[in-house]
């Protein structure tokens, strides 16, 4: 407990030297203007200043959410059928393997140049970057269940799709979930790096232009509203992963 | 099973070089939008000339954040991953940044560095530290406590500690972070070039897509993506070989 | 064999090929023949890779012989028969996301057995196993010996006739293993099953048994077949049971040592 105790001083004492610094740094930087914590955190609280922020927000959102649904029912739904039919799998797990080890931004070009600058193109490379982690852990998780269990379902007289979906989907289940929440963490990602590399509506629009516009209050705002957003949705990751556990 | 499976493989890829063409040649798409392959391949042409210098400052500034990057992640991942108290204190931050879309840093990046090579390559190495040091944390923790016990028993110095345990033993983990690593930095350098519109083949394409010079667009991200499977495949290899002579 | 024993299984010529790549077959079995008696508690022992496992699947109808065939009162067997066998395999092969309870259950509810009866089964083979107290827990909170428990339950709740079990208690260690041999001798004559136990265990095979057949190492073949005539209850320290072990150990040597040679 004294050990922990320590740890978390140590924490807290981390964290005043970044805010220290910060405020330091802004009160000392003449060339730009650097926004101060102490000009920052008032607004950060004053419910007024989200006025024209919100409808961004929920935009955002909106993309998270739809992109993130997409990937899971594609990604289970292909996961599955190459997971439990050995020929695809083998034919098309190095491809997605493959396709996966491209650095993600690379498609976001073309998917401008398809979708357009609006909410479209956004969902798609958020789709593009969670599809791959749901789909891959699906397959890993599935084609990876101990024969024995199966074996034991078969002897006791259950058919292929009873095995299916009582003894596979169940035991693949904690390495799907983590897929899951990779993807949905990734999601997030995809949407504010789309948003920022060019874009009409969103949070990482707002960013983009914030910062060009050297209106750093509203940028330090925006980018930990978008930090506050991350941890949630990893969060709730972190609660999909747990829907997993089994008495361990 | 491997043969057919190659087999698919190579079907699958001509199939859908062959919708793709047909859906344009037919005109179900805007060629505008959808150039067909032929026209692809054309453009793969004049591809040498077209990514030449962007190809030479993207490389540069990716190998430099690697080195760094990587470098620095590896040391701080071996010291981090092999302290309790260091550990446990910094981890939660290592995580945190990790696990946040860390583009919201690049334009603070910009206030402080300019536009430019330096804050493209401090994204880059920002972009590639973190997975690294995370991986390498992992492996040095995984690290099995009762060989550290013994080179104690036989009187080994705290450097040979490190030297011939700790770092032999999470090597596996070191080469997964550095295959890593190098995707991580391109990935970097991508998005930088793209936020700042300046340079390299992340500039170029965000050019080429505002332009819809698409069939050009089409074969450098083709090169670049194939590039990127190329660097992963070696590396993946090179990784298998390891593990094969640790087990 | 005091009694004129009626005949429940029969192997026969059974010979199984795997494929073991470069389009070269390994013959796990070869012409394998015998039979085993009603309520007899027949034993299999052999060195590790001679085939054990191979022929407990093919009598499961796990699996399907390249040639012969497996007949339970007179009908070949080509797919499991959960209503006549129940198999028990040496990794517990729980589902570690249900309950004790819950896997015990599992058979039943295949089987489609209403909630209320299975739940009665399912916690009268768990007391039989002496895992009372232990319904809720899951598998990964459970001792190696409780896990096996657990399994045996599982096979027991089919209540069939016939119970496969493949190493069962293979990877525990010696009290725990004596300890569960104990009260699967108890339960066996409580339940009068057919009991078909493969093991490696030279102890396990002598305490255990009426009869033990000895296999001979790659092909799988059958070496010979031993009576166990000594009365039970038996002592796993007495001479007669040392003079059992003695015999399959020679018998048995040479086996292991040629498929240690052979890598
Ligand atoms: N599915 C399989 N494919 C190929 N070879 C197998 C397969 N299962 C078992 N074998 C081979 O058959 C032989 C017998 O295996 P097994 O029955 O598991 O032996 P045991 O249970 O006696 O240890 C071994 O040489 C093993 O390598
Ligand atoms: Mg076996």
């Amino acid at each position: 407990m004294r050990f922990k105790f320590k740890v978390l001083i140590f924490q807290f004492f981390i964290l005043f030297l970044i805010i220290l610094v910060w405020e330091l740094t802004s009160a000392n930087v003449s060339i730009i203007f650097l926004a101060p914590p102490t000009q920052v955190f008032p607004l950060l609280f004053n419910i007024w200043y989200y006025a024209d922020i919100l409808p961004h927000i929920s935009i955002t959102g909106f993309e998270i959410l739809v992109s993130f649904g997409l990937a899971t029912s594609t990604g289970l739904s292909v996961g599955f059928m190459l997971g439990t039919w050995k020929l695809l799998r083998t034919t098309y797990e190095p491809l997605l393997a493959a396709l996966y080890a491209v650095p993600s931004v690379v498609w976001y070009p073309l998917l401008l140049l398809f979708l357009g600058l609006d909410v479209a193109s956004k969902i798609a490379f958020a789709y593009i970057l969670s599809f791959f982690p749901i789909v891959l852990s699906t397959i890993q998780g599935v084609s990876q269940v101990d024969v024995v269990l199966v074996k034991a379902a078969y002897s006791m007289g259950a058919s292929k799709l009873t095995t299916f979906y009582k003894v596979i989907i169940p035991a693949a289940l904690p390495i799907i979930l983590s897929g899951i929440s990779t993807g949905l963490a990734l999601c997030v990602t995809g949407v504010i790096v789309g948003e920022m590399l060019g874009g009409i509506r969103g949070l990482g629009v707002l960013i983009a232009s914030a910062a060009t516009r050297f209106e750093t209050a509203r940028y330090f705002v925006l980018t930990i509203l978008v930090i506050i957003i991350a941890f949630a949705v990893n969060y709730c990751g972190k609660i999909i992963e747990r829907l997993g556990g089994r008495g361990a | 099973m491997r043969k057919i499976a190659v087999f698919l493989q190579i079907g699958t890829i001509a199939a859908v070089i062959v919708i793709w063409e047909e859906i344009v040649v037919k005109g179900f798409v805007d060629p505008l939008f959808l150039p067909p392959p032929s026209q692809v391949l054309y453009s793969f042409a004049t591809l040498p000339a077209l990514i030449g210098l962007p190809f030479y400052e993207t490389l540069t500034k990716t190998l430099l954040s690697f080195a760094v990057g990587s470098g620095l992640g590896i040391a701080l991942g071996i010291l981090i991953g092999s302290g309790i108290f260091l550990h446990d204190v910094l981890y939660p931050y290592i995580f945190g940044l990790y696990s946040i879309p860390r583009m919201i840093f690049l334009p603070l990046i910009v206030l402080f560095l300019g536009i430019g090579f330096n804050s493209t390559l401090f994204y880059a190495v920002l972009h590639t530290v973190l997975p690294v040091i995370i991986i390498v944390i992992g492996g040095v923790r995984a690290v099995d406590k009762r060989l550290i016990l013994y080179a104690v028993s036989v009187g080994a110095t705290l450097t040979q500690i490190y030297t011939k345990v700790i770092i032999p033993a999470a090597l596996p983990s070191i080469i997964a972070a550095l295959r890593l690593g190098i995707i991580f930095s391109l990935l970097g350098v991508l998005i930088a070039e793209m936020y700042l519109s300046l340079s390299g083949i992340g500039f170029l394409m965000q050019k080429l897509s505002f332009a819809f010079r698409s069939a050009d667009l089409f074969a450098v991200t083709i090169c670049v993506a194939v590039i990127a499977i190329v660097i992963s495949v070696l590396l993946g290899e090179f990784q298998k070989k390891i593990g094969e002579r640790q087990i | 064999m005091e009694v004129m024993s009626k005949t429940l299984i029969e192997v026969r010529n059974l010979t199984k090929l795997y494929n073991g790549g470069l389009g070269k077959p390994i013959t796990a079995l070869q012409d394998v023949n015998f039979s085993v008696a009603k309520e007899e508690f027949f034993t299999i022992i052999g060195p590790s890779g001679c085939g054990k496992s191979t022929l407990l699947n093919l009598i499961a109808g796990l699996d399907k012989p390249s040639s012969g065939e497996v007949l339970v009162n007179g009908v070949k067997i080509n797919k499991p028969n959960p209503q006549l066998m129940a198999i028990m395999f040496q990794e517990h092969a729980l589902y570690n996301w249900r309950t004790v309870l819950r896997n015990v259950e599992f058979g039943l509810e295949i089987r489609g057995v209403s909630k209320a009866e299975r739940r009665t089964k399912a916690l009268h083979y768990i007391r039989l196993v002496g895992l009372q107290g232990f319904e809720d827990k899951y598998p990964n909170q459970l001792s190696g010996g409780m896990k096996q428990r657990a399994a045996l339950a599982r096979a027991l709740s089919l209540e069939t006739d016939i119970l496969l079990m493949d190493e069962p208690f293979g990877a525990l260690d010696e009290q725990t293993r004596l300890l569960l041999g104990l009260e699967l001798t108890r339960i066996w004559q409580e339940t009068k099953k057919t009991i078909i136990f493969v093991t490696h265990s030279l102890s396990e095979a002598a305490f255990l048994s009426d009869r033990i057949l000895v296999m001979s190492a790659r092909p799988g073949r059958v070496k010979r077949i031993y009576n166990v005539d000594i009365r039970r209850p038996r002592d796993p320290n007495s001479d007669e049971v040392n003079h059992i072990k003695a015999l399959i150990w020679n018998e048995i040597k040479d086996e292991a040592l040629s498929m240690m040679k052979g890598g």
